[in-house]
């Protein structure tokens, strides 16, 4: 056979396989294609659906009444749905038996949104189900309780201790032994109006002045018509509402964007003594020693191996376990609840997780019962990165599955956290309005060093710019913190916008910020606590007095 | 009689090797670098819009001359759902603007342009949706060639197609 006769048989045989070979190839790229392509409308969508909570609760001043809440968290699934339908183009009915489940993770507990049966219609439909709370049950001795954790180092103790049935307690937890010797003995002495300052791992809380702006509808009257009038005001909180100044002894809440001044004798004389020394931050503080000290002498021996499930057996955790450490033992070296790395925070990332990835299992498990598909079902193994998310803040987790993609099916996941809201203060949620006219995060290089100087510290929906709607046509903005030529604060290019220029922000809680040397590799101690004080006690303040302003209420401590 | 067959086969042969797979090659990867152009503008586009509140018919004729820049007729359709103070049929309070609650009243590309030209921009509000969807009108080069070769993809099928859409985040009038 000549060489052209083998030439020709080669390419004959070859052709064909190289194009089977060009087809699947492109086959697979196209899936890997559309894959991408799914897994950015998913992001997108929850991004949305994120936003749209944003928006709807920072405008919604009732957001915090359960209802409305619950009427916020719908409002952004449907954002959700709908987002994800029109980037995707299928009816929403369809789309829906390929979300199994949705899950929003809030202060205190968790909703599910999934296919569950309406027990009235006996039909199954989607919906939210009952909101659980982060809880566990501990058994020991004779103690028999539950204990109900929340995104941050708040806790309620429930049932039995020490052979002793106890109403709940709630509090904040921190280290009893890291406050200042004068501090404990005015508290164990019942002196609390006495303290006017407290020394606190390293820091300084005391008393401080509060202020924002707001945007005033002041109605038509008979001589003069109706008009908007921006001024600043200092407050106060009392019962979780805030309590402005008008004038000395002239004082209102603020509502539906009017002023309601206030008759009630209790919270004006409280007014009037806070007003200006507004004590949010130390009651924070004298409440979480008392708490903190009871936990430690009634729950101090607890340990992760005393936790049960409701049939009464041992919970094996299976991520972040604590061993043989006492979860409510404190002391300021390995035990500091506001610290990441504590043996409580440990623990309490532990029961969310348990908690969750048990209600999750059982909803996917549940969904392939409620509806007729081929597919199974299955809850995906969450990266540890979402699962830091899902623990330390509130979020939104969707899940998108069974959808085709040419030869497969895609299934995938998006968790993103909501750090603007009103529902949780979280230690990244405080911002520090600077003398530059920006604000900047507690960590930013510039605030650590001292080239800015700190003018106040809020949380961050203090810069949000709020939305005052009178008509159609009749929209007012305002900033509750604002410069004083009324201008808003700008961020900070360096740690805002560019979150380049910061420090790890749980160095500076712990009070010590570190570099690499870049000669021999070795971590060295660039900022200690002494360096640190003037930032740490102003960011400590504010958290503790947003915490405290936020959940005061709540809190209910009488052993 | 069987030289002269076989090397009409290995012409045939060579033609196809050394000019319809490298054309259809290069007109595949042409494609596919005008589908990521149009898709980068389409999402600077949409996400533009979302992020001041305000459609305009500078940025809307700039969008289209962007995504039909690499030779390809497209045509954009754009969708835009403006969230309606009158609350959903389930919705027992009322709210002025609950997003994801509120009804949605759509404009879609021809009212849009219409308003465009008429008042020269669009004023969005926080809540509002916009979706852009652009698709070819002409046949591309690799569109011909593998109707051609296979008779796979119908008259209709556009091989160039991007997508965006997403929430508007703020009020476009101030």
């Amino acid at each position: 056979m000549k060489l052209q006769h083998l030439t020709v048989i080669f390419v004959i045989i070859i052709l064909p396989i190289t194009f089977i070979m060009s087809v699947y190839m492109q086959a697979q790229v196209d899936t890997i294609v559309l894959q991408s392509n799914y897994s950015a409308k998913l992001l997108d969508a929850t991004y949305d659906a994120i936003k749209a909570f944003q928006l709807n609760t920072v405008n919604n001043r009732y957001s915090s009444v359960s209802d409305s809440k619950i009427r916020d968290i719908e409002a952004a699934i449907n954002t959700f749905y709908s987002s994800l339908t029109t980037a995707i183009s299928i009816s929403e009915d369809n789309l829906k038996q390929f979300t199994p489940a949705i899950l929003l993770t809030m202060y205190d507990g968790y909703y599910i949104y999934s296919r569950r049966q309406n027990t009235e219609s006996g039909q199954y439909e989607y919906g939210l189900k009952p909101y659980v709370y982060y809880a566990a049950r501990y058994k020991k001795g004779n103690t028999d309780c539950q204990i109900s954790y929340t995104l941050d180092n708040a806790i309620t103790v429930y049932g039995t201790v020490n052979g002793k049935e106890i109403e709940p307690q709630t509090g904040f937890l921190v280290d009893p032994s890291s406050f200042d010797l004068d501090t404990r003995n005015k508290i164990e002495n019942g002196n609390l109006d006495s303290i006017t300052s407290i020394e606190y791992n390293g820091v300084t809380i005391q008393e401080e002045q509060l202020q924002e702006t707001l945007l005033i509808l002041q109605d038509a009257t008979q001589t003069e018509p109706a008009k908007v009038v921006k001024q600043t005001y200092p407050y106060t909180f009392y019962d979780n509402r805030k309590v402005y100044e008008e004038s000395e002894g002239v004082y209102f809440w603020y509502s539906d964007f009017r002023k309601m001044y206030v008759q009630d004798e209790a919270t004006r004389n409280y007014a009037r003594a806070t007003m200006h020394n507004n004590r949010s931050a130390l009651e924070y503080y004298i409440s979480a020693y008392q708490f903190s000290v009871w936990v430690k002498d009634n729950l101090g021996d607890l340990t992760m191996h005393d936790v049960y499930d409701k049939e009464g057996s041992v919970v094996e955790f299976e991520a972040n376990q604590t061993g043989e450490e006492r979860i409510f033992n404190f002391n300021s070296t390995t035990n500091n609840p506001e610290k990441t790395e504590s043996t409580f925070n440990t623990h309490r990332t532990a029961v969310i997780r348990e908690s969750i990835e048990s209600n999750m299992l059982a909803a996917f498990a549940n969904y392939n019962q409620y509806i007729n598909t081929n597919y199974d079902y299955r809850m995906p193994i969450l990266s540890q990165t979402d699962w830091d998310k899902i623990t330390n803040e509130m979020s939104m987790t969707t899940f998108l599955q069974g959808l085709p993609i040419k030869n497969k099916f895609f299934n995938s996941y998006c968790s993103l956290s909501n750090n603007k809201n009103k529902e949780f203060v979280s230690k990244s949620s405080i911002i520090l309005l600077g003398s530059d006219g920006n604000y900047h995060k507690p960590n930013c290089k510039l605030i650590v060093n001292g080239s800015v100087d700190i003018v106040g510290a809020y949380t961050n929906l203090s810069i949000a710019r709020q939305t005052v709607k009178v008509s159609e046509n009749e929209i007012y903005y305002f900033y509750p913190q604002q410069k004083t030529n009324e201008q808003p604060y700008l961020n900070c290019y360096d740690c805002i916008v560019n979150i380049a220029d910061i420090y790890d922000l749980n160095q500076l809680i712990d009070g010590s910020i570190t570099q690499d040397n870049m000669v021999d590799g070795t971590e060295e101690e660039i900022y200690n606590e002494n360096a640190l004080k003037e930032v740490r006690s102003v960011y400590f303040t504010a958290l503790a007095r947003e915490k405290y302003n936020l959940y005061g209420s709540k809190l209910h401590f009488s052993p | 009689m069987g030289d002269s067959l076989i090397t009409i086969i290995a012409i045939f042969l060579a033609a196809i090797l050394m000019f319809v797979f490298p054309l259809m090659s290069l007109s595949e990867r042409s494609d596919d670098i005008a589908q990521l152009s149009i898709q980068t503008a389409t999402d600077d586009f949409v996400d533009n819009v979302r992020t001041t509140g305000k459609l305009t018919l500078d940025d809307w004729t700039q969008f289209i001359e962007t995504a039909s820049s690499g030779g390809i007729a497209v045509e954009p359709e754009i969708q835009l759902q403006i969230l309606d103070e009158n609350p959903g049929v389930k919705t027992t309070q009322a709210e002025m603007t609950k997003i994801g609650e509120n009804v949605y009243y759509n404009l879609y590309t021809s009212q849009v342009e219409d308003m465009l030209s008429k008042d020269k921009k669009i004023v969005l509000k926080e809540g509002d949706r916009i979706s852009v969807t652009v698709k070819n009108t002409n046949k591309t080069m690799a569109q011909i060639l593998r109707n051609f070769f296979y008779t796979v993809a119908g008259n209709n099928s556009a091989e160039i197609t991007a997508k965006h859409a997403g929430i508007v985040t703020v009020n476009g009038n101030k």
